[in-house]
Order: C-alpha cells, then sequence, then structure tokens
C-alpha cells in the first residue's frame, strides 16, 4: 500500500518540526519537512500531498500576535492554493503556533470567520506560558476522525497563547467545532477549548501537542506506570492521532 | 480613524518624512487592561500614501476580533484623552526603546509590512513601544516613574514619559522617533603614539577602556618599537604607531575574557610554583583519564567539547556565563546569555545541533531586608525576574529545551548574580568523508559574516556606563537578542552544513569580528577581511567599532570560493543575511582594511602569542574554625518546625514556578523531565534525553554547584560540586564510565594588587578549588571537556565593597544504553523499601539547617574519593538490572528533606523507623542517596551491595498510604503541610510575567 504524503511546514521560527516528522512517519505517513521560503516559491508542493501539519513553535518570535505573520505570509502567496487543498477534502493539521496560524488565516474555525475576523487565541488568563501535561475530554467522534476512539487523554500543552475567544454574538455556536476540551480551565479558554476544527472535519487545529506523546515514556508519570505493569506495548494517544490521521488521508 | 502628524521634518533636505504614531488597544478583554501597544512609524508621503500605510498597519497589527487601532494623540485632539478620563484614568505614559536597542518586535511589524505591503515598505522605519493608563492614585509624574522604574521599563534601554490626561501635550513633549543619530566621524586612520611613560601608557589603557595591565602595554610598545616591525610597517605603508583599530584587537585578544590569563599564570602556592592551574589541573585531569576515555574527540580546543555518542554522532556540550550584563540588564543579560551558548553549539567542528539547554542561576535572597541597597545595584528580585524571563524568551523561542537547571541563593550574590547557561549538541562524527567535529578551512576560503548586523552593541561591554551616554547615542553597554533572528540563522547553518557549504564556522560573541576571524585566521595563519563589506545596523561606526562590536546573533564562517554562491543564495531561501568580507591567507597577519586601505595589520603570532605572562603569589586559605565550632542545639527543637522551614527555603522549595515557565519537552526528546510523578511535583535529579528519537540510549545531563563550603575550604567545595553532579546524573540511571564534565569558575577578582587586598587570599581558594576539581575528576574517572571562567564578580562603587563566594559549576553529561531503564526520584509503590545508601562523611555545620537554627556540631563533610566511585558503579548495575524503583539526591537539606520531596512527588507516605536526631535528619554531606526497592527484591538488592568497602546501606523504612511522613517519634507530618510549605517557598519571586 501506498502511504500518504505528508508536508510539514518549517522555518521562520518553527520548531517542532523534526518530531512532527518523525510522529507522521511512526503514524504510516511518508512525511518530510520543507522550509516556509521553498514552499512559497514552488507553491505546487500541495498537488501530490495528503496532509499539511504547520507545528508548533514561536513563528517570528510570536511578535504581534501569536501565529499572526505566519498567516500573512501563508496567505499572502498561497491563499488560493490553499482553499483549493481544503476543498479537495485534503487534510490540515495545526498544532498550539500551527493552530494559532490556521485561526489567523481564517480557516477555522470552518466557515465560521468567512464574514470577518471574529475568533481568535488570545494570551492565557494566567497571562504566563505554561508547559504542562493537561487532561482532555473528547467528545464522542464518528470513525474516521482524527479522534477516533480516543477518550480521556493526557497531552502537554506549551503555550502562553491558548485562550480562544471570539466576538461572535452567539457563542455557543463555535462548541460544535470543537473536538477536544480540558477538563480543567487551564488558560481562561471560552468553553475549556483545546481543539477547533472545520465542517467536514478535515482541517483541525489543537494547542496541546500530540506529537510529544507517541512514547510512552514521554508521559511524566511514566515510571510509575512501568513499575506497576501497565500495557506499554500499545500505542499511545498521540501516535493514535497520526495513525487516524493516515487513515482517514487513504480514503479521502 | 483619526492619526497625529508631527509637523513635517525635512530629513537631509530633500524627502519629507512623517511621523505616525498608531495605538493598539484591546476592546475590554480585562476589565484591568491598563496598557496598550504603540508604535511609531516614519514614512515619507511620496513614497507611501497615509491611507494605505494606515490600512497595512490595521491588517498586520490589529485582530479585529478583540482588538481596535486608535487615533494619537496629544493637544491637536482631546478624543484620546477623555475616552481614559471617562474610564477614571488621571494619567497616561508612552515608553519606547533607547535609540539602537534591538527592537524585535518592530523587525518583525517591518517584515509583515512588506509582506503585505509590498517593498515599498521596506523604505519606512517603525519603532515599537508601550502606553501605559493610570489612576488618581498617583500623584504625580515621578511617583508613577518611580513605580514603573524596573517593572514597566528598564532605564538602561527604555525610555518612559507621563502625561496628563487633564492637559494636552504637544507633540514635543511626546516621545519622538528614536533615532540613531551620531557624528559621523571622519574614516581617517587614527594612530595611537605609544611613546608614552608607565604612568601615561596606565592612563592610555584606563581611558581607552583597554583593560590592559602597564606590563602588558609595555609588551605592545615594546612590539612596535622593534626593528623588525618598524620596518615591516614602512614596508607595507604602515603607520609606525598602533592604529586605534590594532590596539582594540590586542586589547580584545589579549583580554582576560579571551586569554584566561589568570589560569595560565605562574602562581606560586605552599612555596611550589604552579605553572598555569588550566594545564595542571583541567588539562591535566583530562589527559590523566584520556587513555580510559577514546570517546574523547574534540575537548578544550573549540566552542565545545565534544564526545563521541555512537558510531555515527557525537554530542557536545558547553557552559557559559553572562554575569555582568545580568547585573546591569538581567532580562537583556540573561537572553543573550543563553542565545551565546547556542552559537558556541552552533559553531562546534562544523555546527552541531543544538538539542537542549540548562541553565543554573545563583541570586540574592530577594526579600533580604539587610543587603546593601547601591545606586548601580538593581534590586535582587528585578535581578531575579528579568534573568528567569530572558531565559525563557531565549530558550522557548529556539526551540530547544530547558531540560535541567538551578536556582542557588546566597547573600554574597548581592555582589554580582550569577548567569550560566548551557547549551549541548548533536552532530556527524563525519560526513561525506569530513570529520564533522573539526573545521577544514584552508588557504583562499572566503570569509562569510552570517545573520545580524553590526551596531554600538557590547562595545566594551559593561564598563561603557549609562552616564556617558546623551540623547541620540545608541545604547551599547548591554545588549538584547533577537531569538527568531537566531533561530533562522540556526536553521540556515545546519541545512548549509547538509549540503557541505562550509569549511569552517565560529561563533561571534565576545570580541565579535576580532574574535571571531582573528581565531580561524590562526588555522591558516592569516586572514584579511574589508570592513566596508561589513552590513551596518546605521552609518557611523568607527572601524575599530565594527571590527570589536558584539552585536547578537553573528556567525562568522569559512567557504570555499566554488560553493560562495550557493551558500549566499541558500542563506536567502532561509530570510539571512550573509556577506562576503574577504578571505583566509597564509601570510601571518591579521589584516583589516577598509575598502583598499589598510587600517590593522597584526602579527599573528605575536597577537596570539604574545601576551605576557602574570605571575602570581596564592596565600594559603585556612578554615574559619568559628564556623565549624561545636555549637550545642537547644533543647526541644521541634524538627517538624525545622523540616517546614527547610522545605520552604528558597535553596530546597519546589522550582515549579520556573520550571512550567519554560518548554522543556520540545523537540520530543525528553524522558526525565524536571517533573515528575502521579502529579507531576516530583523534582527530579538530573535530565533524561533521547538525542537520536528512533534510539534507546538516553543522554543524562545534571549539575552540582556547592558555594556554602567555600569559606570552610575551596577544595571542599570542588569536590562537593564534582561528586553532587556525578550523583545527580547516576540517579536517574547514568553510567558513570560515560561521565564528561564542565566546569566553570566564578571568583570574585583573585589577581592581588594593592589595590586589591583580598587577592592573594582568593587566589589561594582558587588553587584550592583547582586542585578538588583535579582529584575528584581522576578519582571518578570523569574527564573535563570544556570549561570557562568567570573572575570579576565584585562590587566596589567607593562606598561599599562587595565579592561573591568562590563558585564552581561542575556539569555533567552521560549515557545510559537503555533510556526505559532510567529512574525518577519518587516513591512509586506502597510496601516498597526505603534505603539510605551514602559514603564519606557529613555535617551539621554549614548545612541549611545550621543556617536556620545556628547549631553547629564542629564537623565538615568529606567526600570519600575511594569508595563514592564504586557506590555510583554499583548504583548504575542496580538501576541497568532494574532492582530500584527509585533513587533520589540526598543533598540540602538533609536527609528529612530528601524523604519529605520523595513523598511529595508521589503523593503517598513514608514510615521510618529509624530514630531520628538532628545529625541523621538534617545533616548535609556527599553521596548520600535513597532509593526504594520492590518488597520482593530485597534479597538481591542486600546481596547487591555486599563488599563494597567505605559504602553504607541501611535500610530506614517503607512507603505507605498514610499521605504523612514518619520518622520515628522525630517527626510527623502531613503530605500536604510538606507540600504547601515547598510549593510555596520561592512562587512569589518566580510567578509573574
Amino acid at each position: 500500500m501506498v502511504s500518504p504524503r505528508a508536508i510539514v511546514l518549517a522555518g521562520d521560527g518553527v520548531n517542532c518540526e523534526n518530531e512532527t516528522v518523525h510522529a507522521l512517519r511512526l503514524g504510516g505517513f511518508e512525511a518530510e519537512s520543507q522550509h516556509v521560503s521553498r514552499l512559497l516559491k514552488t507553491g505546487d508542493f500541495l498537488s501530490n500531498s495528503d496532509l499539511l501539519v504547520l507545528p508548533g513553535g514561536f513563528s517570528f518570535g510570536d511578535e504581534i500576535q501569536s501565529g499572526k505573520v505566519l498567516a500573512l505570509k501563508i496567505m499572502s502567496r498561497l491563499k488560493e492554493e490553499i482553499e483549493e487543498f481544503v476543498e479537495r477534502g485534503k487534510l490540515i493539521i495545526g498544532i498550539c503556533n500551527g493552530f494559532q496560524a490556521l485561526v489567523n488565516m481564517r480557516l477555522l474555525p470552518g466557515n465560521l470567520q468567512k464574514e470577518r475576523k471574529s475568533v481568535s487565541l488570545v494570551h492565557n488568563e494566567q497571562t504566563r506560558f505554561s508547559d504542562t501535561w493537561v487532561d482532555l475530554d473528547i467528545p464522542p467522534s464518528q470513525e474516521g476522525h482524527f479522534f477516533a476512539g480516543l477518550e480521556k487523554i493526557q497531552l502537554p500543552i506549551r503555550h502562553g497563547e491558548g485562550r480562544i475567544v471570539t466576538s461572535l454574538p452567539d457563542q455557543d455556536a463555535l462548541l460544535s467545532y470543537c473536538p477536544m476540551f480540558y477538563t480543567e480551565d487551564v488558560n481562561g479558554s471560552l468553553a475549556r477549548m483545546a481543539a477547533l476544527q472545520n465542517e467536514a472535519g478535515t482541517v483541525l487545529g489543537m494547542m496541546p501537542h500530540p506529537e510529544a506523546y507517541i512514547r510512552w515514556t514521554q508521559h511524566p508519570n511514566w515510571p510509575l506506570m512501568k513499575t506497576r505493569g501497565e500495557d506499554f506495548s500499545c500505542d499511545p494517544p498521540g501516535l493514535i492521532i497520526f495513525r487516524n490521521a493516515c487513515q482517514i488521508a487513504r480514503h479521502s | 480613524m483619526n492619526t497625529l502628524k508631527n509637523s513635517p521634518n525635512q530629513d537631509s533636505g530633500e524627502e519629507t518624512i512623517d511621523l505616525l504614531r498608531f495605538a493598539v488597544i484591546d476592546k475590554k478583554l480585562n476589565s484591568n487592561s491598563d496598557s496598550f501597544q504603540l508604535c511609531w512609524v516614519r514614512f515619507s508621503p511620496e513614497r507611501i500614501d497615509e491611507k494605505e500605510l494606515l490600512n497595512r498597519l490595521s491588517e498586520v497589527l490589529v485582530d479585529e476580533c478583540y482588538q481596535k487601532s486608535d487615533f494619537f494623540m496629544g493637544s491637536m485632539d482631546f478624543a484620546w484623552n477623555n475616552q481614559w478620563l471617562a474610564q477614571g484614568f488621571k494619567w497616561w505614559a508612552e515608553k519606547q526603546f533607547l535609540p539602537g536597542v534591538t527592537d524585535n518586535l518592530a523587525h518583525t511589524i517591518k517584515e509583515a509590512l512588506v509582506l503585505v505591503g509590498g517593498d515599498e515598505f521596506n523604505s519606512i522605519e517603525i519603532a515599537s513601544g508601550k502606553g501605559f493608563l493610570f489612576n488618581k492614585s498617583f500623584a504625580n509624574k515621578d511617583e508613577i516613574i518611580e513605580y514603573s522604574k524596573y517593572k514597566l521599563f528598564h532605564p538602561l534601554v527604555e525610555k518612559m514619559v507621563v502625561h496628563d490626561l487633564s492637559k494636552l501635550d504637544t507633540p514635543g513633549e511626546l516621545l519622538g522617533y528614536p533615532k540613531v543619530k551620531f557624528k559621523l566621524e571622519a574614516n581617517e586612520l587614527v594612530t595611537v603614539d605609544l611613546n608614552l611613560d608607565d604612568a601615561k601608557l596606565e592612563e592610555l589603557s584606563k581611558k581607552r577602556l583597554l583593560a590592559l595591565s602597564l606590563k602588558e602595554m609595555q609588551e605592545i610598545k615594546k612590539y612596535y618599537a622593534s626593528d623588525k616591525i618598524k620596518k615591516l610597517r614602512a614596508s607595507k605603508n604602515m603607520p609606525a604607531m598602533p592604529t586605534d583599530v590594532e590596539l582594540e584587537v590586542f586589547a580584545q585578544t589579549w583580554s582576560e575574557h579571551c586569554k584566561h590569563k589568570i589560569f595560565a599564570a605562574d602562581i606560586e602556592y605552599e612555596g611550589k610554583k604552579i605553572s598555569s592551574l588550566y594545564k595542571t589541573y583541567i588539562k591535566g585531569a583530562t589527559n590523566k583519564i584520556r587513555k580510559k576515555r577514546p570517546d574523547l574527540l574534540s575537548v578544550f580546543d573549540d566552542n565545545s567539547g565534544v564526545v563521541k555518542w555512537d558510531e555515527e554522532y557525537a554530542v557536545c556540550f558547553k557552559v557559559e556565563t553572562h554575569n555582568s550584563p545580568s547585573a546591569l540588564e538581567p532580562y537583556g543579560g540573561a537572553l543573550t546569555g543563553i542565545l551565546g551558548v547556542n552559537r558556541d553549539i552552533l559553531g562546534t567542528g562544523l555546527s552541531a545541533k543544538p538539542i537542549f539547554n540548562t541553565d543554573i542561576f545563583c541570586f540574592a535572597y530577594p526579600h533580604d531586608k539587610s543587603l546593601p541597597v547601591r545606586p548601580k545595584l538593581l534590586p535582587p528580585l528585578v535581578i531575579a525576574r528579568g534573568v528567569r524571563l530572558g531565559v525563557q524568551d531565549g530558550g522557548n523561542k529556539s526551540g530547544i529545551p530547558t531540560v535541567n537547571g538551578a536556582v542557588y541563593f546566597h547573600s554574597s550574590y548581592r555582589a554580582k548574580p550569577l548567569v550560566f547557561c548551557g547549551t549541548g549538541g548533536l552532530l556527524r562524527i563525519e560526513k561525506d568523508g569530513r570529520l564533522q567535529y573539526a573545521k577544514h578551512t584552508k588557504t583562499g576560503d572566503r570569509i562569510v559574516v552570517v545573520g545580524g548586523r553590526v551596531g554600538k552593541d557590547g562595545i566594551h561591554g559593561a564598563t561603557f556606563s549609562s552616564e556617558t551616554m546623551h540623547e541620540g547615542s545608541p545604547v551599547s553597554a548591554v545588549q538584547i537578542g533577537d531569538p527568531f533572528l537566531q533561530k533562522r540563522v540556526i536553521d540556515f547553518i545546519l541545512a548549509a552544513n547538509e549540503k557541505n557549504l562550509m569549511t569552517g564556522i565560529t561563533d561571534n560573541g565576545a570580541g565579535g569580528l576580532s574574535s571571531s576571524v582573528g581565531e580561524m585566521a590562526g588555522i591558516t595563519h592569516g586572514a584579511t577581511m574589508d570592513l566596508d563589506k561589513v552590513p551596518l545596523k546605521y552609518p557611523g561606526l568607527s572601524d575599530w567599532e565594527i571590527v570589536v562590536s558584539e552585536s547578537q546573533e553573528r556567525m562568522s564562517v569559512s567557504v570555499d570560493p566554488k560553493d560562495l554562491d550557493a551558500f549566499l543564495a541558500l542563506a536567502q531561501d532561509y530570510n539571512v543575511e550573509a556577506s562576503d568580507i574577504g578571505h583566509f591567507n597564509t601570510d601571518g597577519y591579521f589584516h583589516i582594511t577598509r575598502g583598499d586601505k589598510t587600517v590593522a595589520l597584526l602579527d599573528l603570532d605575536f597577537l596570539h602569542d604574545g601576551v605576557p605572562k602574570l605571575s602570581m603569589q596564592a596565600e594559603v586559605h585556612t578554615y574559619e574554625s568559628t564556623e565549624s565550632s561545636y555549637k550545642l542545639p537547644e533543647s526541644g527543637q521541634d524538627y517538624n518546625e525545622a523540616l517546614l522551614k527547610l522545605l520552604a527555603h528558597p535553596n530546597i522549595s519546589s522550582r515549579e514556578s520556573i520550571i512550567r515557565q519554560y518548554d522543556h519537552e520540545v523537540q520530543g526528546a525528553s524522558v526525565i523531565k524536571p517533573l515528575m510523578g502521579p502529579g507531576r511535583k516530583a523534582p527530579c535529579d538530573a535530565a533524561v534525553i533521547k538525542p537520536i528519537l528512533s534510539q534507546q540510549a538516553g543522554l543524562i545531563v545534571s549539575n552540582g554547584l556547592c558555594p556554602q563550603w567555600s569559606k570552610y575550604d575551596a577544595y571542599l567545595m570542588a569536590t562537593m560540586a564534582v561528586d553532587e553532579a556525578v550523583r545527580n546524573a547516576c540517579c536517574v540511571g547514568a553510567d558513570p564510565k560515560t561521565l564528561s564534565l564542565l566546569d566553570n569558575f566564578c571568583w570574585a577578582d583573585p589577581v592581588p594588587s594593592p589595590k586589591n587586598s583580598e587577592g592573594a587570599k582568593r587566589l589561594g581558594q582558587l588553587v584550592r578549588a583547582c586542585q578538588g576539581l583535579y582529584d575528584a575528576c581522576v578519582a571518578f574517572g570523569a574527564p573535563l571537556i570544556s570549561g570557562k571562567d568567570s573572575m570579576k564578580n565584585d562590587f566596589d562603587d567607593g562606598v561599599v565593597k562587595l565579592a561573591i563566594e568562590p563558585t564552581l559549576l561542575v556539569s555533567a553529561m552521560g549515557k545510559m544504553e537503555n533510556s526505559d531503564n532510567a529512574v525518577s526520584m519518587e516513591f512509586k509503590q506502597i510496601g516498597d523499601l526505603i534505603y539510605f545508601i551514602s559514603a564519606g562523611d557529613a555535617s551539621i555545620s554549614g548545612s541549611h539547617y545550621s543556617e536556620i537554627t545556628g547549631t553547629r556540631d564542629g564537623k565538615l563533610p568529606k567526600v570519600d574519593l575511594k569508595a563514592a566511585p564504586k557506590l555510583y558503579a554499583k548504583l548504575h548495575k542496580a538501576i541497568e538490572s532494574q532492582l530500584i524503583n527509585s533513587a533520589h539526591d540526598c543533598s540540602e537539606g538533609g536527609t528529612a528533606v530528601c524523604l519529605a520531596e520523595c513523598v511529595i512527588g508521589s503523593g503517598l507516605g513514608a514510615k521510618v523507623e529509624i530514630e531520628g536526631n538532628e545529625f541523621a535528619l538534617f545533616s548535609e554531606g556527599p553521596s548520600r542517596i535513597i532509593v526504594t526497592v520492590s518488597a520482593d527484591k530485597q534479597e538481591s538488592f542486600e546481596a547487591h551491595w555486599k563488599k563494597t568497602a567505605g559504602v553504607e546501606v541501611i535500610k530506614l523504612g517503607e512507603v505507605v498510604d498514610s499521605k504523612r511522613l514518619h520518622v520515628g517519634s522525630s517527626i510527623d507530618l502531613s503530605l500536604q503541610d510538606m507540600q504547601e510549605a515547598w510549593h510555596n517557598g520561592v512562587s512569589d519571586i518566580f510567578e509573574v510575567n
């Protein structure tokens, strides 16, 4: 079987491209990272890719607003190509800074920002950057979704600007675009939302880092889990997300 | 939208330049939103339409979901003032960087404007800043400035003015554009006459801030007076006397910072002559061990020490200090510290990829009211917070995980904070037929500078005081780093090396081009560079300033001429500036030109080897006997209370408030993180990462720092520091046979002179520390692979003299074959048996318990250099064969604190049967570890330790589910009480932004 192809954006302050490529390969993709300048130069890279990943990092030093300038850069050159990519049902995942960029590109949440910018990821309520593992609730999701088979998981968050806010009069409208919630209020995010997606479920942005939990010894409590004899032969939740993405990519 | 412009001013009589002020304000996101973003934009209305500019600024700066832009401001329009008055404010203030200070936000705004608006926007200039609003609780402007100093602005790099909202300030009262302006100096060759008597030579050194001693000045004078040099200079059309550039290059190359003259000096100690502490003890230790360590690939030669990792890869490690800059401007000092050591890794061999950071800070107690307050000393709290934030931005934005660190408080660091920044890297051993840990620079290769532009930053470092600056003069004393620019440089350099486009590389740190190109010139024995080709931040720098400027984020690279075009094209792809400024040759000179004109011609041999050797006498240091004398404990000590006090001690309490603000997981390699366990509170002794994600092997990073013992004996301090670094590494599973160490000495000035009466004593302490370091390294079989010294950590403003305790940081890097066997420190399960393993002597004197109670037992600790290595070898075997479930280093606070931390980390409890006395509970000493073992492994565990001479293994008790710590009848405390004390010790210092 031919592996689906994933392109991981790199450069301009993005810094999780290597471990994200590693995770995608474990998940079944043929994956490589590409510098953003090269992608913008050639443009046609999207035509033979199944998944575009905007990984975590501090693009443009997080100056002005996280993900903002990266979004401007991509959309100033590749707006049409990206929109066409999404229309063809191809997949985009934005993680952390990548998620912030997708919201600034107005690809998320779905069509809610079509008219005007109305959703943002802003400074955490505690106004601090925080690297900590969080508990996450995943509402029952359909087969063929990124989070299929997952219910309650833990992943690390590593951000200072992860609080979802909206200027939409109907804030609840956002809820149906959220496939993942923090179980506790960790950053002041509206309704404890940790991720957003589009209507088709093909574009996903999430603040937690799935690529940071693709082996059991990445979990902060793994020594105890090992002492207790927990089963380390199955896939950790982060890796399941990438395997799911691979399944979707095969069928899209 | 409304805007206010200054009345047009004329720039150089040609174009009209307008100044636009643009504010971005959050729409009621926070009820306490009392600040906003502000920027100043200089533009030519002939080139850019104002409306277009405003639209683009909005597009780039404003998120309409929660922000609005606002009109701005002052005398022509009441609307601005009225909106704030209506919200109950009485004052507003604006701040901006002083001219020439690195403004990262402005750089990004401009790049974004060009992205959306096109190349025309390259013609504008932008400065960023902030606005603040204050209510009537402030009586006047001065009060606001006083309140804001160090909190909202730092006077060394920023300027703030306050405006009364009830009045309309004229444009002249508002902050204008912070443009760098200074007298353009005529570009003429400046020579400096050295035909001076000794007093005048010393004066010259002082006046030009050369920091050269009389002996060194005389040596340079002698050089220029020699017939050979006279003839040579005449033949090359050079003046007989040195040019200012030449003199500055001497001063830089011969500086203590670059030449380590103290460690190279002849020292008389106890009637014997030590010829170079460095060669005798530091390199000496490594040479002694070397035979047993074929994995040492490159030690002491390059920007970091390089050790073989496996058949394909090598790892490297370097730790630097950035103390003086951090004392002046803590944020910028620490930020440039971490970025600087990242470049050391990038500049190792043909470049290595930074894979971890480790940071150790030494601060004065922030809340100690007894510490001296001096105008030139920043408040300790300001230093601690600034440093923490600087390292956060430096590490996080570069995508390098901060995996390990320490914070140590001692009142002596009021003299100067110590900021140790360390970085490890990964490189291949060989690639396409070239060794990657060596330089391959050859004659004819081009000199290419990559990255940031050159400004007045850091010229003469911290000696350039703020008083001498005037309006419009660029700030040179302190620097702010640009982690984003450097990340681009890192990405580019690694990509260029992938394509084999470089033959050598080194970083630009202290000494700038003078140092980087001067050093690389040593490889081929000659270099020529043209200052006209060096890209500048602004015009008007004199030749010598370009040569010694310490502007950040720059690498110097040697490139084969055939690869030059490809190298420069790749740089463009990566949005990095790269400039060809000259070439390497075999002429024997460091030759600097400005266009065709030679401004410096320096004999490389003399430049690198001509510095005269220091010769000094060291005083034999004796123990401070009063401190180690016996003092009875007061009867009826409440050990519960003592333990809670110790847990809240700034040197012991939880570092969570710092750790969480550092990304310690990026790159996806972490195995043992700084905080582990079910509640993620267990403070781990060392970090374990997997440098190669697809392999099992783990790399361990740890540190040891024990300045509290210096006042007794610096030998003891050094052996304790080595033991601590080794112990921490071994507690998580490092194989002690693989450990490589780094030494970082921070001392108060140890050069004896009439002005420095303490010099001889400090020098004696330095000798003792080196001897201790040597003995410990040899005993543990752990070689030193790199190091650094910082020898001027004192303060003297003519009124108060302060000096730090002699401090040696030992950093360790090691390996374990299977990282799945790594061990964390927290207790694991109910019923596990708790053991205390130890070697050597401990004491109450000098302990933290002694500090809080005044008790002394008249003893001092001692590292048993025979038994301790055996202890760690056995511990490693026990971990490898999975005999133990947890291991924790028993250090500050003693056994009781160690047990408490293991309980806090686990959320369980412990019942320790032994009867605790003071010594058992709170003494501090080397080589002590608490481990737990599953009950079913008791027999094999105890058998494992049989016949280990000098190592004591005692069963203390077991892990229980009581959520309490019981130690005999001495201690009975709840998990919650211990946790609260431990958690809140320093959180108020660091939990800010």
